[in-house]
């Protein structure tokens, strides 16, 4: 018992570190502090949000920046700015649930590969590399054309295109785990496979597949803007930054704020997520410093 | 060498008629009948037969995997639902609108060695670290962003540059290239800098540049022998790996700027739920990517033969 409360203790510490170095850093800590506000602002939108983001307003259509409409209004009169904000809940609740079922998926499988036969393990990296070549919006178009848009398929389309990666990534490090001799010695103490996949293997390779996720969060961003761009993604009236892009690109001669700002948050989330996995790296994984 | 390119070259017909197949699965599950989907609630219950004969509908899954494979030996890949024309003479049409957006973002992806190559020489200097904030900016930002901020800035404001469809004559179809090019291939500049400035500064710190440094040979010579050596692996690397991203963006780019191409063809076609052209699109992109990933596979083992173990 005592050794596990140290262990925890010890867990948390690092924790700890490896948030006072990444906020060390000017890029660092304006990425944590970007990431947090898309998280924050993604839960309480419905509160914070100065407008009904659906509610129309004719007279008022496609004005420009103004002290009650700080960023315009669009061609029915809804006020951008509360839009975007509802847009972030969409765009965070497709980033954690899409990736962390990917990544569930993707481990689970990984380590099956790692530790089973060769045939086993090999058909399935095949289908792994299927799945890895497949463009994502190709895939995307295709089930779309086959099931019809909504948010469930988004969910969908990402986590089938990103668990291969997730999974090729934990078998990689599950092999070059599987001889260490520490892990022999459990084997030869008799404990099972399961034990040791999940307290001697899974905390050495969830590191890595972490840094992976959070540089995949653009990803599933971009694919819901693109997708919901093309009115195949997030239905209207429902706001989303793909959508809001979309009704600004009808009108991007004559209003071209709408454009301008429904890119910033995603330029904004997209960049801050980035640089959150390479400053993760870079503390958590010195040797992969590229 | 010809033993692994015959083994690569198998594994790649396999991961074709792999996706294929998975389609045809996806298609089994789609819920309703397909016919329906494709013709519309309005359509008599003789031209859904019709259609569910002419598209074998009716025969089991493997029977219809069998039907598309021996059509495609042949040629065939079916029938367009709307125009009537074959599938295979509308895709070979669109072809060469996406094969000339994606072989122009390759050629301005190779800006990346540059500013690679100077990043790494001059480490930790200004233009080192700038060139890295905006490569991973670029990286990072989505391209259907890049696009539509391209088209207001240099179309909308500058009135510059063209921003719809793919223009006539030689200059014409030029300068439509230039900002959807630049909507794919920033991103991929950022890469390619990035990496090759990683290979670049891993191998002036190895001993045998050194030692070529301690005899004397100019810093220039030194770099000129190892610029292409290293970044053109990496960037090969690079480039056959994403190949499927860069068309996923065409897709979105060719529908932005309203170009013809294969993934305006497709767009068009999950609207209008074509699935002959749908099949036919699908396939196209599968063996342009794998076909792709094989090459740079290969080029890669006969630069750098220890490259085939990793794969």
């Amino acid at each position: 018992m005592i050794a596990q409360g140290t262990n925890k203790q010890t867990r948390l510490t690092r924790v700890r570190n490896v948030i006072r170095k990444l906020c060390s850093t000017p890029l660092g800590l304006i990425s944590v502090i970007v990431v947090t506000a898309f998280f924050v602002v993604g839960i309480t939108a419905d509160w914070i949000a100065p407008y009904d983001p659906i509610k129309l307003d004719i007279p008022a259509k496609l004005q420009g920046p103004t002290a009650a409409h700080w960023l315009g209004t669009d061609q029915v009169g809804r006020d951008v700015f509360s839009r975007l904000l509802v847009g972030t809940k969409i765009a965070s609740y497709l980033a954690v649930t899409a990736v962390s079922i990917a990544l569930t998926i993707g481990i689970f499988l990984g380590m099956i590969a790692a530790f089973t036969s060769r045939w086993v393990d090999w058909s399935m990296l095949l289908i792994f590399d299927t799945v890895r070549s497949f463009p994502i919006i190709m895939f995307a178009l295709t089930v779309i054309a086959l099931f019809g848009p909504s948010v469930n398929t988004i969910i969908g389309i990402v986590v089938i295109s990103t668990f291969p990666s997730y999974a090729r990534l934990v078998r990689t490090q599950v092999l070059s785990l599987r001889n260490a001799e520490y892990i022999e010695a459990q084997r030869a103490m008799g404990a099972s496979l399961p034990r040791i996949l999940m307290r001697h293997i899974f905390p050495n390779v969830i590191g890595p597949v972490m840094i992976v996720a959070s540089m995949d969060i653009p990803l599933v961003i971009g694919v819901e803007a693109g997708l919901s761009f093309l009115g195949l993604g997030v239905r209207p009236p429902t706001p989303s930054w793909g959508t809001i892009l979309n009704d600004g690109f009808s009108f991007i001669r004559n209003t071209p704020w709408i454009v301008v700002s429904a890119g910033l948050p995603l330029i904004l989330t997209t960049v801050a997520f980035t640089t959150l996995g390479e400053k993760l790296r870079d503390i958590l994984d010195p040797k992969l410093r590229r | 060498m010809l033993a692994y390119a015959i083994q690569r070259i198998t594994v790649s017909i396999l991961i074709v008629i792999l996706a294929v197949t998975a389609l045809f699965v996806m298609i089994q599950f789609v819920p309703g009948d397909p016919a329906n989907v494709m013709l519309g609630p309005r359509a008599t219950p003789e031209l859904k037969e019709a259609l569910r004969e002419r598209l074998h509908l009716n025969d089991a899954f493997i029977v219809q995997v069998y039907y598309f494979f021996t059509g495609l030996l042949q040629g065939d890949l079916g029938v367009d639902l709307t125009s009537n024309r074959p599938v295979l003479g509308i895709l070979i049409e669109q072809v060469p609108y996406t094969a000339s957006l994606v072989a122009s973002t390759l050629l301005v992806t190779l800006l990346g060695i540059p500013i690679g190559t100077y990043a790494a020489v001059h480490r930790d200097g200004f233009f080192d670290q700038a060139s890295g904030v905006v490569a991973v900016s670029l990286i990072a930002v989505p391209p259907i962003v890049i696009g539509l901020y391209l088209i207001l800035f240099f179309s909308v404001s500058l009135q510059l540059l063209p921003a719809i469809g793919a223009g006539e004559g030689f200059w014409e179809i030029l300068l439509h290239l230039v900002l959807p090019t630049l909507a794919i291939g920033l991103t991929w500049i950022g890469y390619v800098s990035r990496l090759v400035r990683a290979s670049m500064i891993e191998v002036l710190g190895q001993n045998h540049v050194k030692t070529a440094r301690a005899f004397g040979i100019p810093n220039q010579r030194i770099l000129r022998a190892y610029v292409l050596r290293v970044a053109l692996p990496a960037t090969i690397t690079v480039l056959g790996v994403s190949i499927g991203f860069i068309l996923s963006s065409a897709v979105i780019v060719e529908i932005v700027f309203s170009r013809p191409g294969i993934g305006k063809l497709m767009y068009d076609a999950v609207i209008s739920r074509n699935y002959p052209v749908v099949m036919g699109t699908v396939l196209a992109s599968t063996v342009f990517i794998v076909t792709a990933t094989t090459i740079s596979d290969l080029l890669n083992v006969m630069l750098d033969p220890r490259t085939k173990d990793e794969n």
